[in-house]
């Protein structure tokens, strides 16, 4: 059985264009099908070794092709050259590795279509010229993990500009619709490049520097006036930024992880967002104290912070507060309406907790040893979390009187308070307590008595006194 | 042929060489073409599948029969007896055995896994014609495919050449 042109479409749209070129070297039926043009819109030769003649060829038969692959393909920057003036329909175009030189960027122009460009891994230009992509239609432009000195974009309509990780020493920007800018881990551009670069864009609303070891707060100052849209902002791994006297109203996600220069002082500038969603601290060594009111803050993070010993957030729309590893913190007070569950595992020096957080359904505080009786005011009625369901104490080991009379709470686990002498719950809707490994305990007492309670392992009954 | 049961709804599906089976719904709509039927009402009677013979179609409904979810397959065993993983396993070796058939059989059942939209059985009968052209020489493609050369030398002289790259 001969198969159908149909038939035969529908299984060449699952084979590679390597494997297309081959099925059409079978016979001329297939040759017909192979070279439909639903297959060739998007050339993806990356990592194979295709022939300048092979090349050429194929561009000059399919001309409507849109997007374009040649990452990690041998001599690509002569197969474009060759190529492209049969390529004018070209909209993505995809490079990597090997060298590329002025005559290629300067070939683009030629590709009028074109709007993303993507360079990875790439030694560009000669080493000592400059490299310069000017090009009308661009949108997008990664050059990404590149080896080159000096770096001209002359893109009017470019939107989007990622150098992240490539190793420049010079930038100059003249792309001003630009909204997002990335030089994550551009260690070579010095301060003053990237103050150039950031400032020449004024309608900037992301710009990543994270790793960008030289920027300083000067920097930030001038991006500020010079960028009155920037929204997002990561300037992580800066360690000589401390953001004082920085004023960013418009910005609405802020990183700033690991900036030794973070302290306690960073944090009023930091209230300056008054519109700010998102605060990424982890890691700033040096920071100890956060204390924010923002309207709008949705989400926290505050990982590994050694000195880091009280925080105090107020925002209505607090939802996410990611807090571990901060072994001197002493003091929490939150304050939110939209916080739904509270982790705080392992906060060995946590004593002082306040919430006033009324629709908290959710508290974990496993092993924070430093918890005294007090907590239990905090989790009864009154105490600021009205809507209470499940709350962990797990090896709070400094808990020796337990007092809880809460009337949401449906599951308590205390597995692991080997302190714990006195056990008093009036929680009526109270359905399951946990209290695995509590060996000290002499006293405990439920109300309502006749409660169908879960006690998992319980300790030996006779020793309590149940009314 | 399957028999009615129970509770289960049944739909006759035709051959158009005049052969009648009658499956379960839920085995029929493995089907994505027979459930969008079904689910505009254009099957309250029989339907009459088109150009795909009694013979392919029998082995389509075994095919659908194998892979329905579990719950309603008739003879399976209960998927909560069996890990999951093992059952794919087992789905696995079934398959590779179902696909053991001559070659004119093999294009028949992608046509109407094709027309029948239904994606499982289209992988798994276009797989092999794919790993034929993807593995072996031009010339084992033509043996194996059994496609006539009729280009002539000069002209498969220069074919080759241009495609010289996906050779190599």
């Amino acid at each position: 059985m001969d198969l159908s042109d149909d038939l035969l479409h529908l299984i060449f749209s699952f084979l590679c264009q390597k494997d297309l070129c081959r099925a059409g070297a079978a016979c001329k039926q297939w040759q017909s099908a192979s070279m439909h043009e639903d297959f060739w819109k998007y050339l993806k030769f990356e990592n194979t070794r295709i022939s300048l003649q092979n090349f050429v060829n194929i561009c000059h038969r399919y001309q409507n092709v849109t997007n374009l692959n040649l990452s990690g393909v041998l001599s690509a920057e002569s197969l474009v050259i060759e190529a492209i003036t049969f390529l004018r329909h070209l909209k993505t175009l995809i490079m990597g590795k090997g060298q590329l030189g002025e005559t290629f960027f300067q070939a683009l122009a030629e590709c009028p279509l074109l709007n993303t460009l993507t360079v990875s891994d790439a030694s560009l230009g000669s080493g000592i010229q400059e490299v310069t992509v000017n090009h009308d239609g661009l949108r997008e432009l990664q050059i990404v993990k590149c080896r080159a000195l000096r770096v001209s974009i002359r893109c009017h309509q470019l939107r989007i500009l990622s150098l992240r990780r490539t190793g420049m020493a010079h930038v100059s920007l003249n792309c001003p619709q630009l909204l997002e800018l990335d030089f994550q881990s551009c260690h070579k551009l010095s301060d003053t490049a990237i103050r150039q670069a950031a400032t020449a864009c004024p309608l900037l609303a992301s710009l990543d520097m994270s790793s960008c070891s030289c920027v300083t707060d000067e920097t930030l100052r001038e991006i500020a006036n010079a960028c009155q849209n920037l929204s997002v902002l990561d300037a992580s791994n800066c360690p000589n930024i401390s953001f004082e006297s920085v004023k960013l109203p418009m910005l609405v996600d802020l990183r700033l992880s690991s900036c030794e220069g973070i302290t306690s002082a960073s944090m009023g500038a930091v209230c300056f967002s008054r519109i700010l969603e998102a605060l990424q601290l982890d890691n700033c060594s040096l920071l100890t104290s956060v204390s924010l009111d923002l309207p709008h803050l949705k989400n926290i993070s505050l990982v590994h912070l050694r000195k880091f010993a009280d925080l105090n957030l107020r925002s209505p729309v607090l939802s996410y507060i990611k807090v571990s590893r901060c072994s001197a913190l002493r003091c929490v007070t939150i304050t939110s309406n939209a916080l739904k569950k509270l982790v705080l595992q392992k906060q060995e020096s946590l004593c002082n907790l306040s919430l006033q957080c009324h629709n908290l359904i959710d508290v974990d505080l496993s092993d924070c040893e430093s918890l005294t009786n007090e907590i239990c005011k905090v989790f009864s009625d009154g105490g600021g979390c009205p809507m209470l369901r499940s709350l962990i104490l797990d090896n709070c080991e400094s808990l020796s009187v337990v007092e809880l009379n809460n009337s949401s709470l449906v599951n308590l686990s205390l597995a692991g308070c080997r302190s714990m002498t006195f056990l008093k719950l009036a929680c009526p809707k109270l359905q399951v307590v946990i209290l695995d490994g509590c060996d000290h305990l002499e006293r405990a007492s439920f109300c309502p008595a006749n409660q169908p309670y879960v006690l998992r392992k319980m300790y030996n009954r006779d020793s309590l006194h149940k009314r | 042929m399957a028999t009615r049961e129970a509770g289960k709804k049944m739909i006759m599906l035709k051959s158009p060489d005049g052969m009648e089976f009658e499956v379960e719904e839920a085995v029929a709509m493995e089907s994505q073409t027979i459930r969008k039927m079904i689910e505009d009402d254009c099957a309250d009677t029989a339907i009459l599948i088109p150009n795909i013979n009694s013979k392919i179609l029998s082995r389509v409904i075994e095919y659908c029969n194998k892979h329905v979810p579990t719950t309603g397959a008739t003879g399976a065993a209960a998927s909560d007896t069996v890990a999951p993983a093992a059952l794919a396993e087992d789905l696995k070796i079934w398959d590779a055995e179902f696909i053991k058939v001559n070659r004119a059989t093999r294009f028949n059942l992608i046509q109407a896994a094709s027309y029948l939209n239904i994606k499982g059985l289209l992988d798994l009968t276009s797989q092999t014609t794919i790993d034929t052209i993807s593995d072996n020489s031009l010339e084992e493609i033509r043996s194996f495919l059994s496609t006539k050369n009729d280009y002539l030398p000069e002209e498969e002289q220069t074919i080759r050449r241009e495609n010289q790259w996906a050779f190599q």
